[in-house]
């Protein structure tokens, strides 16, 4: 535990001394840890050092200590002001802490590795990239036909970037090799983590609106389900710091909001929720924001849908909303019946959407968009380039608008009078629109 | 093994008045120094100090320090050095009858 903790539990188990004495007994543990601090020790080390908080309080009382109830501290520490309708079970037990448990924390490599990963990334994106310009440009400036010719100042300088990015690529590949060896084979690089689990009943409660999780590293599972309570259900196997954070969230200001950025490098963190919700419940918002990891999100029903993500694979099925905006950095997205209209932006990375429904405005930097429609409905896709494919149902007529900076476009007939527009633009790729 | 534990404790109070003897001294340096002689925790020393003020034993003073927040010494009372030498001497009566006896017990085991 932390100086802020060990302070507030030595505070709490001394609550039967004095005021004065006790106030004096704390600033003293306080004057320790700063001078443990001094010597170059970590507050867990300090804490460690000076052992259980209870013990200290027992002796300085004397034989008539009698030690409070462990709950009534976490209840004091309850900061929200909302009428509580709700139970939850705390399986938090600051007592038991270890060293097994509590391992002291690396603080510098972490981050060295953070920026690894972030690398290796980037090491992705421009095999990603690399591989689309090389696929899209080169094939049409080969086998394009002449009147192409126009556009090749275009396909001479994209051609030059692959070069240039291949050359950085072999460089990467020598930093990413010798990163991924110490990444992964380094003695101390276990993947330290712990499971945790816990429940949030809310009863019947309306004062619950919005569920936010806001992760760094990991995989995360949400599933909603139908059921005749509202409650969350998760499990977790993160690091302490994490998963102490995630026993403690509770309903604050109408909302639920795990916080589970401090996970540091570790990206076999798993998490998941299990939200059961009544038949008619539905949630103001739903927002996700990731770092590195996958997100599966599965069914329930929202007023708006808030998804960022910088690195991963999104996938959401099942879904009804008023709204759903994505913002991805790096990211592939595979949606299928997603009842939302749904905006999406994206830096790089493959779209897919399938059985949509709903109006879908997509922006793309470099990436595919691959949508397939189960009901005709607005669709406006720009990209910078990429490929582009928009299966509409059959017998569907609708007003089409497809053009290809750089690419072959195969548009069905347009029907100005259709009941729904199609819009598709790229500067390079390929555009399909089909039945 | 309680005993163990209740032995560090007994012996705490000693230790510090002994190091407090020397010269004045901090809680800090007197809990590191202890636990260094002595396997306790080293947030056992605050209990133990308190009670010696409240006992007459130690007084306090602050002294402002060029790093870090101003310490707290404690000096030993006039009926603290006497308290701590009776204890010296109780704590050598006490120690060397132990001593006999386990030495007596260990003869006739052999």
């Amino acid at each position: 535990m932390n100086k802020q903790e060990y302070l507030a539990l030595l505070r709490f188990y001394s609550q039967q001394l004095a005021p004065e004495v006790q106030s004096d007994l704390i600033s003293e543990v306080e004057a320790h840890f700063i001078y443990g601090e001094q010597q170059g020790k970590t507050e867990e080390q300090i804490a460690e050092e000076l052992g259980d908080p209870i013990e200290m309080a027992k002796e300085t009382v004397g034989p008539t200590y009698k030690a409070p109830d462990l709950s009534a501290f976490q209840e004091m520490n309850r900061t929200d002001d909302e009428p509580r309708h709700y139970s939850y079970s705390y399986s938090n037990n600051y007592s038991s802490y270890s060293a097994e448990e509590y391992p002291p924390q690396n603080l510098g490599q972490p981050k060295a590795k953070k920026s690894l990963l972030a690398l290796l990334s980037a090491f992705t994106l421009i095999v990603v990239g690399g591989g689309l310009l090389v696929s899209i440009g080169i094939d049409r400036f080969i086998d394009g036909p002449n009147e192409k010719v126009v556009a090749s100042s275009t396909v001479e300088s994209i051609l030059e970037d692959v070069d240039k990015q291949f050359e950085k690529l072999e460089d990467l590949e020598d930093i990413v090799e010798a990163s991924t060896t110490f990444a992964w084979d380094e003695e101390n690089y276990d993947f330290e983590g712990s499971n945790y689990e816990g429940v949030i009943h809310m009863g019947n409660s309306p004062a619950w609106k919005d569920l936010i999780i806001d992760t760094d590293l990991g995989q995360v599972d949400i599933q909603f389900k139908q059921g005749d309570r509202n409650e969350i259900a998760w499990k977790a196997f993160t690091a302490p710091s994490v998963g102490e954070l995630m026993e403690a969230t509770q309903l604050k200001n109408e909302q639920i909001i795990f916080e589970l950025d401090e996970s540091g490098m570790y990206d076999n963190y798993r998490y998941s929720f299990v939200v059961t919700l009544q038949d008619d419940f539905e949630l103001r918002k739903l927002q996700l924001e990731q770092e590195l990891g996958d997100i599966n999100l599965k069914g329930g029903k929202f007023e708006k849908i808030e998804l960022q993500m910088d690195n991963g694979i999104l996938r959401a099925s099942d879904i009804v909303s008023g709204s759903m905006n994505v913002e991805l950095d790096n990211g592939s997205t595979e949606f299928e019946r997603i009842a939302s209209p749904i905006k999406l932006e994206s830096d790089n990375g493959e779209i897919k959407i399938l059985e949509s429904t709903h109006p879908v405005n997509i922006k793309l930097d470099l990436g595919s968009v691959d949508l397939g429609m189960k009901q005709p409905h607005d669709v406006d896709v720009k990209s910078d380039m990429g490929a582009i494919q928009i299966e509409v149902p059959q017998g569907a007529k609708g007003k089409y608008e497809a053009k290809s900076g750089l690419g072959d476009v195969k548009v069905p007939v347009s029907d100005d009078n259709g009941t729904f527009r199609v819009s598709a633009k790229t500067d390079a790729g390929t555009i399909i629109i089909k039945e | 093994m309680k005993e163990i534990v209740q032995f560090k404790k007994g012996v705490l109070g000693l230790c510090a008045m002994l190091l407090i003897q020397e010269r004045d001294r901090y809680g800090f340096e007197l809990a590191q120094t202890i636990s260094k002689h002595v396997e306790v925790a080293e947030g056992a020393i605050y209990p133990v100090l308190r009670r010696l003020v409240a006992d007459g034993h130690c007084s306090t003073y602050l002294q402002e320090s060029t790093e870090g927040p101003p310490r707290k010494y404690y000096r030993l009372t006039p009926e603290g050095k006497f308290y701590m030498e009776q204890l010296v001497r109780e704590w050598g009566v006490f120690a060397s009858n132990i001593n006999r006896l386990i030495e007596s017990y260990e003869t006739e085991v052999e």
